[in-house]
């Protein structure tokens, strides 16, 4: 049986945030903002709302003239993986391979 | 949702995931390597022009020259070639030195500047491909 999706990570502008966010420690907020190429406001945005969901945490960083990263929360990165999976368990079953 | 939905956004995710490993992985800039490679050169000048007083003002232009990481991947870096970058730095070091000391011995003038001069090429020899082979060790 295919879990359910989450509907919050099902949209094209969160999926971009946690995919960009899941190989990494941390990220600067103008790597996210130039890799999806949006605005700062857009972005800022939907980090609120993520972050409100706490599925990411912004901070200042020292080490980098107190500019703005951004990292996904334990809490986050297992929501990411569940919905991976279950995209996975979707296309597989679609192949008649799934379970 | 649909099939193709579904594999749509796995692609998509795939493709951000490749996004981020990339700037992670990335070899330093060149800009950035030769600030840090003219650092010495500069460290020479001062030096053989006795004022000593610009190394501060040095050392506070190549770090606001100096490009700052976007991405820090996770998992540690490899031991090795961590140990391989400090040590260029350190061979620098001595090249410096033994330069230095070639240059005076040959009553030659500036030999804080041949010594820099000296050291910046090891750094961009050296430096750099040990710090790509260092970054390319991070991928996943």
């Amino acid at each position: 049986m295919v879990p359910p999706l989450d509907e919050f990570v099902h949209t094209p502008a969160r999926l971009s945030i946690l995919s960009l966010l899941a190989p990494a420690e941390w990220v600067a907020f103008s790597f996210l903002r130039d890799a999806i190429a949006t605005t700062d406001s857009a972005l800022s945005k939907q980090l609120k709302t993520l972050e409100e969901a706490g599925y990411v945490k912004s901070f200042k960083d020292r080490s980098a003239r107190r500019s703005t990263s951004v990292r996904l929360t334990e809490q986050g990165r297992t929501a990411f993986e569940d919905y991976l999976n279950a995209l996975e368990q979707l296309v597989a079953r679609s192949r008649g391979t799934g379970t | 949702m649909d099939i193709h939905e579904a594999r749509s956004a796995l692609a998509e995710s795939q493709h951000r995931q490749q996004q981020t490993i990339a700037a992670g992985t990335a070899p330093g800039s060149w800009r950035a390597w030769l600030i840090g490679a003219g650092a010495f050169v500069a460290y020479g000048v001062a030096l053989d022009l006795d004022m000593v007083w610009l190394v501060g003002l040095l050392v506070v232009a190549v770090v606001a020259a100096g490009g700052r990481t976007l991405v820090k991947l996770r998992g540690k870096p490899s031991p090795g070639w961590t140990a391989a970058l400090v040590a260029t730095f350190v061979i620098a070091l001595l090249v410096d030195v033994a330069v230095q000391f070639a240059v005076r011995g040959a009553d030659l003038p500036a030999p804080n500047t041949f010594g820099g001069l000296a050291a910046a090429l090891t750094v961009i020899l050296l430096g750099r491909p040990i710090h790509a082979r260092l970054a390319a060790a991070r991928r996943p």
